[in-house]
């Protein structure tokens, strides 16, 4: 787990950005999105807001049953030197639950799929078979992970058993910073309608085609392409 | 000074937060439960959901309660939703009407327990600003319920005390042994409780001045329990009658509380702990703690935190720490900032400060020249300070080092000080209500013909500050000239709206001198108690603020109390008033040094120092040692090696009890483990650490505790140990007539309900009577299933207003306007006349030299007790680095038994910058030794990096535990084997250093208060 | 929890799926030619038909075995996981390369076992089965393909997604599909006097190598651009499995052998063949292993 090759590429900036890349703001993304008029529940994590503190990692498990040490969201967190003046970097991490999920388009049995009334991607244990095509299609290293108590695929899917029923995600709910904040991204009035129109939030891994709805306040662009995981080493005991 | 003559009570504002709740409703129909079932197969079932009409729909399988979290020792408010099949608590979330989980907005007590989870859900459509949270370490609690290390049965050890070996007794046996004594383990005679707190001979007859053999009796615990640490003091202090009752504070921080009030209070055993307004300041510096990641509560700081950095532009903070955390976010870079100091050097930064500040005359002067309250108010300050006042400085004067009082003047009392009148230049009282003369120094004519060497509060100051060069104190503390200034700049640009707060992260020999100097700080810009400034009501709960115990219904404090004698073993009090002092003068040798240090300050009721005095058999040896959740073995630096030979030895520690559900470091020595139960299991009632408004978490037992029952079938706990062993030992305070109501009739004590019970009553009838709570809130709240120990203990009317109480959770004193004009509203402040020069303190003198305290900070070299340089026996080019230590963010006394903390970080490490573990040949990754003069080492993976100050090494605490299900447990023969999770990464307190001019056992002292101190200390790296 | 979710048993299924497709490519090709009227063709067809049948039965045999679904059930004993594979035969999802794939390997099984069993309906004078030989050599060009497609469909893993590993399984189904019919020749004691096989053989491993060359020199390329180590360097796992097994073992020794034989006109033994075709068999499943460890590893 203490690997330093690999501590050092995922965390010490070596992580690999996905093309030579231009900015690619989220606006195309949130506008098709809109253009279909659904209801999309979105998540907009404001990095400003979020201490690294992991009590939304803690609440995801305990909520969702996973093992400790299997994470449908985390935080990595790492140093960053600007100007010679040194930072944290605190990176919350879950499925994107995208738009045009390249994870739904390669499960051989439709156990993946985008749900029409809200734009959840969910998982059918019932249909799942444990192929793991869904995790090597992902672009998002670790959102996709075998449950170990069932032998199916997991992920985030914004706890549906909470959000369908009127309830907040265990993560949102339990966010001390306030960073996390959860709607339907085709209410005007959502929340976090509001916080992207003032903020022009970036999404992770544009390049990737996905349309992810999961939004960044405060994420560089550089940050954005990066390809980090989940499964970082967890060597940030501060 | 009592704070509560400052304070009003306050009454619950009744806003009722109704109204309109825009948005779309949720609706069930849109997705099935058999649907929910296939895609989140292992997911929980919610307690409640909200239907179309926005109306909560019960889960019938679960019920919600309130509780409160126990992750740490933060102590917030909790609501948890539990599984009736199981009696299991499935998940834990904040509590929404406590002040800690909230930043700015409350719910009101008057907002309904489901209106208030329907403002809290996603269909209300409100703003998602105003969640209840926990952090990770509250969140992770319900898992130890279930731990196979936790112990639920009475044991007796097997073998020799430490082999971790137990045999599970009866509580009756239990009981019996511990209160009669005998040969319990084939080791000889032990005395028992009974005969330990009968014999009326002293302790030791050498030391008559230490008490009766009754004082032999030990008592260790932490603090933050609220109503459970009252219940404990109660038994130690009014119904057996020890002053050996050691906790945690004072080998946590406690020194930097104590120094805060150095300059609040004209006293040397006060407390003070302000904290930022964050909704206001306009720069913050935060030194010795990271917002929310030490001390005030996460849920609360680094909420507001984050709301101010990420809502206000003219919010700027700075984080000065030996290591980079996880406040400072880059995304803030141009609010936030880390700064790193030299551990030790914390001192060194605020007189560096203060030298440019007053040398710049960048002061706020008009407030400082207020000698006044009438004065301040005349000028528009809320407070005043003793700037003015004239200290004389004639040696050999009685007054010497002291104000120049009205009464030498001849013209008023010795209460009253003299000030110089600024406009005229005459010799005035303080209680003038025009400006003093901030600079004087000379002789004076005070009448009668007598002349005095005089000089201000503030001129001396001025000149203190000055005795070292800017140039010294830079290099001490590791930050630049020009960093410093503009530090002191910014901190004098803002008015009042600025602040500075720290805790328990300077904890060098000079913590106290040091938090002296931050809040003197504050005190040069008149930022105390000023809206954007300093706030100083922060954590005050209802045991502080009223009298909860005594009153208005019942008086759980009325009852005849043990006589209480002597003083306690490890020295808290006047020397001079010792046996000692008084034999040593009436032999004519020189009374200095004592033979041990004395605490003349504060008390501090150190557990380390407690077992110190035992390990030295100085003045006595204890004979029996009760423990409740606590673990000095682990946690006091320097510590282990100092006393545990002390422990282990039967003969020297006859008896040793612990009250715990775990086995840590310190009780794995006990002769007999109570099990105790877990949170959600008990009765409890807290402040609220870090809550901004006066406030109490309480809470009846939400789960039934997995404890055995007695013979009775009452549950074992803490409580119930001690009513039975006082009931037995015929102790006043509990049984038939344990106190009596306010009629003055007796009630009885014989479980903890009827000690709970009465005081939930007098909270809730404590200021205004709260209202009776609907069935509906009774039931919602699952307060139903604890009504009947209510209503069996309480008067009907009274039974309405307390189950309200806990249908919220609490009682919680909401403020509407925090702000009165430019200041705090009364209720918030802490008006008092801050002090510049503290005249208590120059009037208390130092155990070995015999000479006073100065009456303003001192900058010095870190020493021991005997007044020697620590660097002049260590010397820097053996040990290169000074040592700090950290509170990590996921890591509690506690935290070690949630598998889903542990989870989230394999080890801790030995963090240094990588230029200077460049110079020991050692990189990032590598393993090192971090070697301590004591001759003890610590040994782990060093993080190597530029996110550490200079010349310091940092280790994080809360790693590195041996016991506390690390290693293998046996219980009647069956091994529990150990997890291996439990032990990794390192434990920097057992290694940390001691006090070598001490004799004997010792632990390395804070200079002023005597707390224990693990900062600055001198060690070594060695790369493996 | 390992960050390999594709290992040993999938790189054993697109190795075993390859082989048999080649093995059948090679039957196929021999009932079309004329070459079948010979009795040892004959019979070398119909053996290399058999195995190719059965490495393409034990090859989807792995990727069941390689369903957490299915490992799920065996270590708890849950019948419902351990079958749950029948899913994939309940629907055909078209946008799904496994779908596709599944689908194409079940049609490939099934013809294969028609085609086997149209050798024991005939003998070889009236043998007729070229439509089955036909649709048996289309089917196993798809399925080789399909081993590189299905990893190929991961369009962000710059390792897979590259279109030149289709051409490399294809060429290496061929490959290990000849490395199957030269055992079974050999087992059938079918000597090859004038070297024909080895020559042919051998110029299949040379276009392999030389397209493995490409790839090699795009997996350097790619790694660059994206500021990695070279996925395919020795300091690698991937890199010493794609060195020393694909590259040496599968590839430059047999080779060696082949040209050895060749160069020196001598017959070829059976125990070189049987060496020549293990060292072909080894390099093509570490070819496959150090792919999938590779796509894994950054």
């Amino acid at each position: 787990m203490l690997d330093r090759r690999r501590t050092l590429k995922l965390l010490a900036g070596g992580a690999i950005a996905t093309t030579g890349m231009m900015f690619i703001p989220a606006d195309p993304v949130i506008a098709d999105i809109r253009r279909q008029g659904k209801k999309r529940l979105a998540m907009v994590i404001d990095l400003g807001r979020c201490n690294g503190c992991k009590a939304c990692v803690v609440s995801c498990g305990i909520e969702n049953g996973n093992l400790p040490d299997e994470h449908r969201t985390q935080v990595p967190q790492h140093s960053v030197d600007l100007n010679g003046k040194q930072y944290v970097f605190n990176l919350p991490l879950l499925c994107n639950n995208c738009d045009k999920p390249s994870c739904v388009s390669v499960c051989p049995t439709g156990a993946t799929f985008k749900r029409e009334q809200d734009g959840i991607v969910v998982v059918d244990s019932q249909l799942c078979i444990g192929c793991n095509y869904c995790i090597q299609a992902c672009p998002y290293d670790g959102v996709r992970f075998t449950h170990s108590a069932t032998g199916t695929v997991d992920k985030c899917n914004f706890c549906i058993q909470r959000t369908s029923r009127g309830l907040l995600p265990a993560c949102v709910e339990t966010c001390t910073g306030g960073a996390r904040v959860f709607g339907d991204i085709n209410d005007p009035e959502s929340e976090v309608s509001r916080l992207i129109r003032q903020h022009r939030p970036l999404v992770l891994q544009a390049g990737k085609q996905t349309s992810p709805n999961v939004f960044y306040i405060g994420l560089t662009q550089d940050e954005s392409n990066r390809a980090n995981s989940i499964n970082s080493p967890q060597t940030w005991q501060r | 000074m009592d704070r509560r003559d400052f304070l009003k009570a306050g009454s619950v504002a009744a806003v009722m937060t109704t109204g309109t709740l825009g948005a779309k409703a949720a609706t069930k129909a849109s997705t099935s439960d058999a649907e929910i079932s296939r895609y989140a197969p292992t997911s929980l079932t919610p307690e409640y959901y909200f239907d179309q009409d926005k109306q909560l729909v019960e889960n019938p399988e679960q019920r919600f309660a309130f509780s409160k979290c126990f992750g740490c020792f933060n102590v917030c408010g909790a609501r948890v939703s539990i599984d009736n099949k199981t009696d299991k608590v499935l998940r834990a979330v904040g509590n929404p009407y406590t002040l800690t989980n909230n930043a700015g907005q409350p719910f009101t007590m008057e907002t309904p327990p489901k209106e208030a989870m329907l403002q809290l859900s996603a269909v209300s459509g409100l703003s998602q600003s105003n969640r209840a949270t926990l952090c990770g370490r509250g969140n992770a609690v319900p898992d130890a319920f279930e731990d196979k290390h936790r112990i639920t049965r009475c044991l007796k050890r097997v073998g020799k005390r430490g082999e971790n070996r137990w045999q599970s007794i009866s509580y009756e046996q239990l009981l019996k042994e511990v209160i009669e004594g005998g040969d319990l383990f084939g080791e000889g005679k032990v005395e028992g409780l009974r005969t330990i707190h009968d014999n009326p001979a002293l302790a030791n007859p050498r030391y008559p001045d230490f008490g009766p053999v009754k004082n032999q009796l030990l008592v260790s615990t932490s603090s933050e329990q609220g109503a459970r640490a009252d219940f404990l003091h109660r038994f130690v202090k009014e119904s057996w009658g020890t002053p050996n009752i050691g906790n945690k504070d004072s080998y946590c921080g406690h020194q930097q509380v104590a120094g805060c009030a150095l300059g609040c209070f004209d006293a040397v055993d006060e407390m003070a702990l302000p904290q930022v307004d964050y909704e206001e300041t306009k720069f913050a510096i935060f030194i010795g703690t990271n917002p929310g990641l030490s001390g005030n509560g996460l849920n609360v700081g680094s909420r507001r935190l984050a709301k101010a950095r990420s809502d206000r532009p003219d919010f700027k903070y700075v984080v000065i720490d030996p290591i980079l955390r996880s406040l400072t976010s880059e995304v803030d870079n141009s609010q936030g900032e880390w700064l790193p100091i030299v551990s030790g050097g914390d001192t060194a930064l605020m007189f560096a400060m203060m030298q440019y500040i007053i040398n710049h005359d960048r002061y706020r002067r008009a407030y400082l020249e207020a000698p006044s309250q009438a004065c301040a108010d005349a000028i528009g300050e809320i407070n005043y300070t003793n700037a003015t006042y004239l200290v004389v400085k004639e040696p050999g004067h009685p007054l010497f080092n002291q104000f120049l009082t009205a009464e030498a003047c001849g013209v008023g009392e010795a209460e009253i000080k003299m000030v110089i009148d600024k406009a005229t230049g005459q010799l005035v009282t303080g209680e003038s209500e025009q400006p003093a003369e901030l600079f004087y120094k000379g002789k004076l004519a005070i009448g009668n013909g007598v002349e005095l060497q005089v000089e201000t509060a503030f001129s001396l100051l001025k000149h203190r500050v000055n005795e070292t060069s800017m140039r010294q104190l830079s290099e001490r503390c590791g930050i630049s000239v020009a960093k410093i200034e503009e530090l002191a700049k910014e901190f004098t640009s803002h008015g009042r709206s600025v602040a500075i707060e720290t805790n328990t992260g300077c904890n060098a020999s000079d913590g106290g001198q040091f938090a002296f100097a931050m809040i003197m700080l504050a005190t040069l810009v008149g930022a105390h108690n000023a809206k954007g400034g300093m706030m100083h009501m922060g954590g005050v709960g209802y045991a502080a603020m009223y009298d909860i115990y005594d009153g208005p219904l019942y008086n759980l404090m009325d009852f005849e109390h043990a006589s209480l004698t002597g003083f306690n073993a490890e020295r808290s009090g006047d020397y001079e008033l010792s046996h000692e002092y008084q034999q040593k003068l009436a032999k004519g040798l020189d009374p200095y040094p004592a033979d041990q240090p004395w605490n003349n300050t504060f008390v501090q009721d150190n557990s380390g120092e407690l077992l110190v005095a035992h390990a030295n058999k100085n003045p006595f040896q204890f004979k029996a040692w009760i423990t409740w959740a606590t673990n000095p073995i682990y946690g006091c630096s320097g510590l282990q090696d100092q006393v545990e030979d002390s422990i282990k030895d039967p003969k020297q520690l006859g008896l040793i009890i612990a009250l715990d559900p775990y086995i840590n470091e310190t009780n794995v020595f006990a002769d007999y483990i109570v099990p105790d139960s877990l949170q959600y299991e008990q009765w409890a009632n807290s402040r609220m650490w870090g809550s901004e408004f006066v406030g109490d978490v309480a809470c009846v037992p939400v789960v039934t505790s997995r404890n055995v029952k007695t013979a009775q079938g009452q549950e074992v706990n803490m409580e119930q140990f001690l009513i039975d062993i006082s009931k037995a030992i015929g102790l006043p305070g509990f049984g038939e007539k344990a106190f009596k109501d306010v009629e003055g009739r007796d009630l009885p004590i014989h479980e903890p309900a009827d000690f709970y019970v009465p005081l939930f009553a007098n909270i809730a009838h404590t200021g205004s009577v709260l209202p009776s709570p609907t069935e509906e809130d009774i039931a919602f709240t699952s307060v139903d299933r604890v009504l009947p120990l209510f209503k069996a203990r309480l008067k009907p009317e009274e039974v309405g207003p307390t189950a309200y109480m806990l249908t919220r959770g609490g009682r919680y004193e909401r403020v509407d306007e925090r702000y009165e004009g430019e200041f705090f509203n009364p209720m918030m402040r802490m008006d008092t006349q801050f002090q510049v020069y503290n005249e208590s303190l120059a009037r208390v003198k130092d155990s070995y030299s015999g000479e006073f305290n100065d009456g303003q900070p001192v900058y010095d070299v870190d020493r021991f007790w005997d007044g020697s340089a620590v660097r002049a026996l260590w010397k820097v080019n053996e040990y290169p680095f000074n040592l700090s230590t950290f509170k990590l963010h996921l890591r509690s006394p506690y935290s070690v038994a949630l598998p889903r903390i542990t989870a989230l970080g394999e080890t801790n490490y030995i963090h240094l910058h990588e230029d200077d573990a460049a110079k020991f040949d050692i990189k990032d990754g590598d393993r090192a030794q971090v070697l301590s003069p004591k001759g003890k080492y610590i040994e782990g993976i060093v993080q190597a990096d530029k996110t550490v100050a200079r010349n310091t090494i940092v280790v994080g605490m809360g790693y590195g535990h041996w016991c506390f299900g690390a290693s293998d447990l046996e219980v009647d023969g069956q091994v529990i084997p150990g997890i291996p999770s439990r032990g990794t990464g390192v434990c920097p307190n057992p290694f940390n250093i001691v006090d070598p001019s001490r004799k004997g056992a010792s632990l390395y002292r804070d200079k002023t208060f005597g707390s224990t101190a693990r900062h600055g200390v001198p060690v070594a790296i060695r790369k493996v | 929890m390992s960050e390999v979710h594709w290992g040993l048993l999938v790189a054993a299924y697109l190795f075993l799926a390859g082989a048999g497709a080649g093995a059948l490519f090679i039957s196929g090709a021999l009932v079309l030619s004329e070459k079948v009227a010979h009795a040892h063709h004959w019979s070398t067809a119909k053996f290399s038909a058999i195995a190719g049948l059965l490495l393409l039965m034990l090859g989807t045999g792995m990727i069941v075995f390689d369903l957490t679904s299915f490992q799920y059930g065996i270590f708890n004993g849950d019948m419902s996981k351990l079958l749950r594979f029948y899913r994939l035969f309940m629907t055909f999802e078209p946008s799904s390369m496994m779908s596709i794939g599944t689908w194409l390997l079940t049609l490939a099984i099934i013809f294969a076992l028609l085609f086997c069993f149209s050798f024991k309906r005939h003998d070889q004078e009236t043998f007729t089965s070229r439509g089955y030989a036909l649709i048996n050599l289309i089917l196993a060009v798809c399925v080789a393909s399909y081993t590189a497609l299905l990893i190929g469909d991961i369009k962000h893993n710059i390792v897979w997604s590259n279109s030149i590993l289709v051409v490399i399984f294809l060429v290496s189904a061929i490959s290990s599909g000849a490395a199957v019919v030269l055992i079974v020749k050999t087992w059938l004691k079918q000597s090859d006097p004038h070297h024909h096989f080895a020559k042919a053989d051998s110029m299949v491993m040379l276009i392999e190598l030389f397209v493995l060359g490409i790839f090699v020199y795009v997996i350097a390329n790619v790694s660059k651009f994206y500021g990695l180590d070279n996925l395919l360097g020795m300091a690698t796992s991937a890199g010493k499995i794609w060195w020393l097994g694909a590259v040496v073992v599968g590839l430059l020794l047999p080779l060696l052998l082949n040209l050895t034989s060749i160069m020196g006109r001598v017959g070829v033994s059976h125990a070189k063949e049987y060496g020549i075709a293990a060292l072909t068999l080894v390099g093509a499943f570490c070819l496959r292993y150090s792919v999938l460890l590779a796509g894994q590893s950054y």
